[in-house]
């Protein structure tokens, strides 16, 4: 899997870069507009993280080039503006996703993924095995450890989502919009809550826990063993 | 006043005004003034050709009576007692040799030669002699005889000029006060009707980014004029209104964010003097993550209130059944609720369709929501009614906390207000503000009851548009 940086912000970059490399991608960078289309047109990519505030050429008029050239990269852009109008403005150019900054990487990471998944189209599985863990996701039942466990919705979904990205850290903020569809931040934890139901009904039985709170960035589903 | 000066003001509006107000009034002036002597011109002309055709008249029947001596009787006799209203006349025979002719001696000098040199066959019927030096006529009606002779009888325009010369000095003497008055009145006029514009131009110039306070003087006469300066009025209002919001959302966005850029700075400058395993750093790093996600949602926040409370929020408005929100978010808190021991309970109608931003409004409703959470302690209830009422929408939300002290209630809107009692739990102290503005920003208000210790009740007014049923 290779993949386009294209973000101004030195440290910025280097810190996404050493993160996706971690997490198995080739990646390339460019710090700059220009540098950037030449890349995305003379390469093949699987996607393309683009910063909107870029020097000689701005992200949405590099994703507008691209669009117009036929490249179908999918594109996750990065940028500081929070607000609706920017976010729709950049989708409508060809964007895939928009992220705002600050961002937490994780948070990068699942929607990269995201991305090149929805691009290459793979079917998701409709059941999973971590462990000693499994869920059928149509008949909606759990087991672990040969016992069956009793989950309501959103319990459920929380798992699912955690089981789906078994091994990488989801935030809260992911948490709230896939389980909850939910866009803002509720101030009482709500997802700690939640969380913390779930492990008791997933995690206190058993000798081995599977949902570890990774601290100031969200949670993780993973065998410490 | 040097040259430039007097091309600046033939530049302006209220010159320019002016010189077309009175340039009108002077040219219709003129073409009135036209019209009459033009009409006292011809009406002249014909009173006097009647004179001369009952002249003609008269002499022809004498002629026909008494022939030539008769005419000439008549005529000497005229000379010597008719001394006022005189007539040339001439008889000639019809080889237009002068058979008679009398010219009164103060016409003398009406050069009638032409008569007597051209035929009376080859002049036309009214003939007009001018005279040698003043400018005016003598105006002849050349007629046949029955015997083949000719008649010619004419009589001076000098009465007719005299009257419209003095017509035409009076209109002169008219049209000096009538330009100044144009003038005098178009410069008045223009002058009045541009003051509101000149006190709009005073106005601006005073004004500058930092001084807002100027007003125009309203002329509240209820004219356009009137009219715009009252829409500037308003829009220098609103423009203040914004400018000194944006200058307090920076004080405020520099002072809350004071607070946990040093908690932050802190945590890290702690962990780098005194920090020994590699847990401490780690726990240092995580802390730093926390804060800084703290400081964010504060900035956020206060981008969200300033942003409400100076009309710059850009709602994105659509009918929305406040049932399914209320649905949507009390969900969120069910699992708290359940936790800590509450009864969580929504009641609604149906069809409470309201226009709003249903990501911002759905923020104040679960900061209202999440506060009744917060402070209720285990087995109490938390209550989140909506319903109709007349024009509007009632969301109520009541909970069996332990309520606001009444001195606490008018500050609970302020900025970072946090009373005694909430001092204990996390939060930003920002949320009922923000609450307030999205609720403004949607034409709504917002309205809070206490009993400390018994609980709190906030009630939301929203506007909704008539049941359409």
């Amino acid at each position: 899997m290779r993949l386009l940086l294209i973000e101004d912000d030195a440290t910025i970059a280097s810190f996404i870069e050493k993160g996706l490399r971690e997490a198995g991608f080739a990646v390339d960078k460019a710090a700059d507009g220009e540098e950037g289309l030449h890349l995305a047109l003379t390469a093949p990519y699987d996607a393309a993280v683009v910063d909107i505030m870029l020097p000689k050429m701005d992200g949405l008029t590099l994703i507008e080039e691209l669009r117009s050239r036929g490249v179908t990269t999918p594109v996750l852009i990065l940028s500081a503006k929070r607000s609706v109008d920017d976010r729709v403005r950049g989708l409508q150019r060809g964007g895939d996703d928009y992220l705002t900054k600050p961002f937490a990487f994780a948070e990068l990471l699942a929607r990269v993924q995201a991305l090149i998944r929805r691009a290459s189209a793979t079917p998701e599985p409709t059941s999973l095995t971590y462990g000693d863990l499994s869920m059928d996701f149509l008949k909606r039942e759990v087991v672990r450890g040969g016992r069956r466990i009793e989950l309501q919705p959103r319990e459920f979904a929380l798992l699912e989502y955690l089981l789906r990205n078994a091994g990488r850290v989801v935030t809260k903020t992911m948490i709230l919009e896939h389980v909850w569809d939910y866009q803002f931040d509720p101030q009482t934890n709500v997802v700690d809550v939640l969380v913390s139901r779930l492990r008791k009904k997933v995690d206190r039985d058993f000798p081995i826990k599977l949902i570890h709170t990774v601290r100031g960035v969200g949670y993780v589903l993973k065998d410490d063993s | 006043m040097s040259l430039k000066t007097i091309l600046r003001i033939t530049r302006t509006v209220g010159f320019r005004l002016t010189v077309w107000y009175s340039g009108i009034f002077i040219f219709s002036s003129l073409m009135l003034f036209a019209i009459a002597y033009l009409l006292l011109f011809s009406t002249l002309q014909h009173q006097e050709k009647d004179v001369v055709i009952l002249k003609v008249r008269e002499i022809r029947d004498l002629y026909r009576e008494g022939g030539i001596w008769a005419v000439e009787g008549e005529l000497t006799y005229g000379k010597k007692f008719r001394r006022k209203d005189p007539f040339f006349v001439r008889l000639a025979d019809s080889q237009n040799r002068t058979l008679l002719l009398s010219l009164p001696y103060q016409w003398i000098e009406f050069d009638i030669k032409r008569l007597r040199l051209t035929h009376p066959r080859d002049l036309p019927e009214w003939v007009r002699i001018p005279a040698v030096r003043e400018k005016q006529f003598l105006l002849v009606a050349n007629r046949p005889l029955d015997d083949g002779n000719w008649l010619q009888v004419g009589k001076s325009t000098e009465d007719r000029m005299k009257l419209l010369f003095r017509f035409r000095s009076a209109f002169l003497a008219a049209m000096i006060p009538l330009v100044i008055l144009g003038f005098s009145g178009g410069a008045f006029l223009a002058f009045r009707t541009l003051r509101p514009i000149r006190n709009l131009i005073r106005t601006i110039r005073s004004m500058d980014v930092g001084r807002m306070e100027a007003r125009v003087p309203s002329p509240d006469t209820g004219d356009e004029l009137d009219e715009l300066i009252q829409l500037f009025n308003e829009m220098i209002s609103r423009i203040e209104a914004l400018i000194r919001g944006m200058r307090d959302s920076m004080d405020m966005v520099a002072h809350d964010l004071r607070t946990p850029m040093t908690r932050l700075r802190g945590v890290a400058e702690m962990a780098l003097h005194s920090g020994q395993k590699p847990e401490d750093y780690k726990e240092a790093l995580a802390e730093c993550i926390e804060e800084s996600e703290r400081i964010l949602q504060i900035l956020d926040t206060l981008m969200d209130i300033s942003e409400a409370e100076t009309g710059a929020m850009k709602l994105e408005l659509e009918e929305v059944d406040l049932a399914d929100l209320l649905e949507d978010l009390t969900e969120v808190y069910r699992y708290v609720a359940e936790e800590k021991g509450l009864r969580l309970d929504l009641r609604t109608q149906e069809g409470l369709l309201v226009e709003v931003d249903s990501h911002r409004l759905g923020r104040a409703l679960s900061n209202l929501l999440d506060n009744a959470v917060k402070y209720t302690p285990s087995g109490g209830r938390v209550e989140v009614e909506a319903r109709r009422h007349e024009q509007s929408v009632i969301v109520q939300i009541r909970d069996t906390g332990e309520g606001i002290p009444e001195r606490d209630l008018p500050r609970i809107w302020d900025r970072l207000y946090r009373g005694e009692s909430s001092r204990s739990h996390r939060g930003l102290g920002l949320g009922l503000s923000l609450v307030r503005a999205i609720v403004k920003a949607h034409g709504g208000r917002i309205e809070v009851e206490s009993q400390p210790g018994h609980g709190s009740c906030f009630s939301l007014y929203l506007p909704s548009p008539a049941r359409s049923s």
